[in-house]
């Protein structure tokens, strides 16, 4: 059977990686004798602000024309369901002969509700894709029943049914992926989508599937019945082998929720790819209560650059409502362990449990900035989302539609009106798109916690560690108060392009972080503290990026520039790392100088200010050294 | 400027500078990545 496997508008992004679950379903369907094709639409319109209807549905109808397939498989996960819907729509508008599938992580769990919602859908396959597809093809092209094919929800005499599922795959059985997909992907047009100069030539490739663990507000774990699976090392290796010899990636993401669960596994991939002797580096999700210490050197040596951590909260309360019972603790000692091997982490945590308190928050976010300081490369609040069939979308609890959370994700940067009163029409369907109530904050302020924060601990860690340190968990209802005073931050107003300047988004947050410093429940000593800590970080960002602060820095030149601190910030920088109390005594000026060599090393010094006049001397024999730096 | 990533310096103080006896500094922030987290993805 010919079959389009189409990948709806999800992310587009200058670069493109090819859609792993459909790449390895068009594996399996040609091991099979089908003939598939894959159309990406997130490949196919790249920009963010122009993927609209408009534009994908006449691509996604060229398609069909010109590969006049039997049959058209979508996949989706949730943000982009209702482009998956348009799609079957304009599909059986021209094609009404055509058979249409829906799959992947919303439909896969949802598949009676997709099929009353779209009676454009003539089939949803539930939980893993590859048998039941295959067996529905097999059944279409032998013209016989379709009611022996498992995970199969499909309509009969005006009933939906649904047959039972299918025992998961063995992935030792999957036939090998990327070598053997002809004209099923053609995986050259998205390593050209990668930008010359780029550091690293990423792509994402399934290492297995199925986390054990059974948190409450995690899809993907129930979606696989929290059965671990891995590919055997040898064949991951082969994978990589493969696309770094023919197409030129160095840096592939081990697709596992929890690849690391298994340390014997993760021996053995070592073992292969140091056999293997690739130049190429991999990241991998992992648990930091998972010891891997003896590994890491191995785990480094490898190829390993930086592991995925859900953390999700800072409150030991919090860990056990949601059943990740982690030991917060445990994410300090395990980022400054990957630091030391040279490895680093991306640390997620996720915020507004329906009973957790603005203060568990502020602890959640002050560890989030620990984190960073100590050598995570990025930490991400996401708030939490009802994703079937997580356990708690099982619990029925109040929620709320909330737009602004929803932009966060959706392929357009603007949601349509017409997908929004969708979306409020049938919120079982769509309630991954709605929030839980908490008692933490509205929604409105939710969003603002969870937009402010991503970016100020990335771009200020020190000072957002010390205003949590320093207030006690009162950090956010500060924060709600300087919302209230300098009004919401605005998502047009920030970058989230990685490529693009910091400084505007270090603008745009400055009125809020000025104000929250403000508003924070703390000391003369201890607000100046922290507003000198938010200056020193003012400069410092401004420094790297070759920009005058706004507030001008005591003395400088062109490649070099001093600060009177009115704090010791190299002591607080060593307390702030340790976790110690930041005390007034530290509430001592300092001048701090960044001078920048050509080669494009930063020097740092710190001397007492009764030298700032030799900084500041036009004709000081150190101002001309200093400006001779390189 | 994007994605600045500095690195610690690899030369001596000036003559002048050293002379008045500059302590150690250190901030590790300084050679980690200054760039725009991008949109947060569960992986």
């Amino acid at each position: 059977m010919r079959v389009l496997l189409l990948q709806p508008p999800l992310l587009p992004a200058a670069e493109v990686t090819p859609p792993l679950g459909l790449t390895t379903l068009a594996s399996w369907l040609m091991a099979r004798g089908h003939e598939p094709r894959i159309l990406d639409l997130d490949l196919e319109v790249r920009e963010r602000d122009s993927a609209s209807e408009d534009r994908y549905v006449p691509l996604f109808e060229r398609a069909l024309d010109d590969f006049a397939p039997d049959v058209c498989a979508v996949t989706s996960m949730y943000s982009n369901s209702l482009q998956a819907e348009h799609l079957m729509r304009a599909a059986k508008r021209r094609r009404p002969d055509l058979v249409t599938v829906a799959g992947g992580a919303h439909f896969g769990a949802l598949g009676t509700a997709s099929l009353r919602r779209l009676p454009e859908l003539d089939f949803a396959i539930q939980g893993e894709g590859e048998p039941a597809l295959s067996g529905l093809l097999d059944a279409l092209a032998a013209g016989s029943s379709w009611d022996s094919v498992p995970s199969l929800c499909y309509r009969e005499n005006g009933e939906i049914r649904t047959s039972p599922a299918a025992a998961q795959i063995d992935l030792a059985t999957l036939p090998p992926m990327w070598s053997t997909l002809g004209e099923a992907l053609d995986i050259e047009r998205y390593a050209r989508t990668i930008q010359p100069g780029s550091p690293r030539r990423v792509i994402y490739i399934e290492a297995g599937r199925g986390c054990p663990f059974a948190c409450t507000f995690c899809a993907t774990a129930p979606f696989w019945r929290r059965q671990f699976r891995v590919k055997p090392a040898e064949k991951i290796v082969d994978e990589i082998r493969f696309l770094h010899e023919e197409h030129g990636y160095d840096s592939f993401m081990l697709v596992h929720d929890l690849l690391t669960v298994s340390p014997k596994f993760m021996a053995q991939f070592c073992d292969a790819m140091l056999e293997a002797k690739l130049p190429v580096e991999w990241m991998a999700n992992s648990r930091t209560d998972i010891r891997l210490k003896g590994l890491l050197p191995k785990m480094k040596a490898a190829g390993c650059w930086k592991l995925f951590f859900g953390i999700e909260s800072a409150s030991e309360r919090i860990q056990k409502v949601v059943d990740k019972h982690l030991d917060p603790k445990s994410a300090e000692t395990t980022v400054a362990e990957l630091a030391q091997h040279g490895i680093s982490c991306t640390c997620s945590f996720v915020l507004g449990q329906p009973d957790e308190r603005a203060d568990e928050i502020s602890e959640s976010i002050t560890l989030g900035a620990r984190l960073k300081m100590l050598g995570a490369d990025l930490v991400q609040f996401h708030r939490l989302r009802m994703w079937p069939p997580a356990p708690i979308t099982k619990s029925p609890l109040p929620v709320d539609f909330d737009l602004d959370s929803l932009r966060i994700e959706y392929p357009f940067v603007q949601v349509p009106e017409d997908h929004v009163q969708a979306i409020l029409a049938d919120n079982d369907f769509f309630s991954g798109y709605f929030v839980p109530e908490t008692i933490a904050g509205s929604p409105a302020q939710m969003a603002q916690v969870e937009m402010f924060f991503h970016h100020a601990v990335s771009l200020a860690p020190y000072t957002v560690a010390a205003l949590g340190r320093l207030t006690h968990g009162g950090m956010v209802s500060a924060f709600y108060e300087a919302l209230a005073e300098v009004g919401p931050l605005h998502r047009e107003q920030l970058s989230w392009d990685a490529t693009d300047d910091p400084l505007a988004n270090w603008r745009a947050l400055r009125p809020l972080f000025r104000s929250l410093i403000a508003h924070a429940d703390l000391s003369e000593e201890a607000k100046a503290l922290v507003q000198g800590i938010f200056g020193y970080e003012e400069w410092r960002m401004h420094f790297l990026c070759g920009m005058p602060t706004p507030e001008p820095a005591a003395a400088g030149g062109n490649n070099w520039s001093a600060f009177l601190c009115p704090l010791d910030m190299p002591q607080a920088i060593e307390r702030l790392r340790a976790g110690e109390e930041l005390t007034d005594d530290l509430l001592e000026s300092r001048i701090l100088i960044l001078a920048r060599e050509a080669s494009g090393g930063i020097a740092s010094y710190e001397l007492d200010t009764d030298q700032l006049p030799e900084l500041t001397r036009p004709d000081s024999e150190l101002v001309r050294e200093l400006s001779a730096v390189n | 400027m994007n994605a600045v990533q500095a690195v610690p310096s690899t030369v001596e103080a000036p003559k002048g500078l050293k002379a008045l006896r500059p302590r150690k500094f250190q901030d590790p922030l300084l050679y980690t990545q200054v760039t725009i987290p991008p949109i947060p993805i569960y992986a």
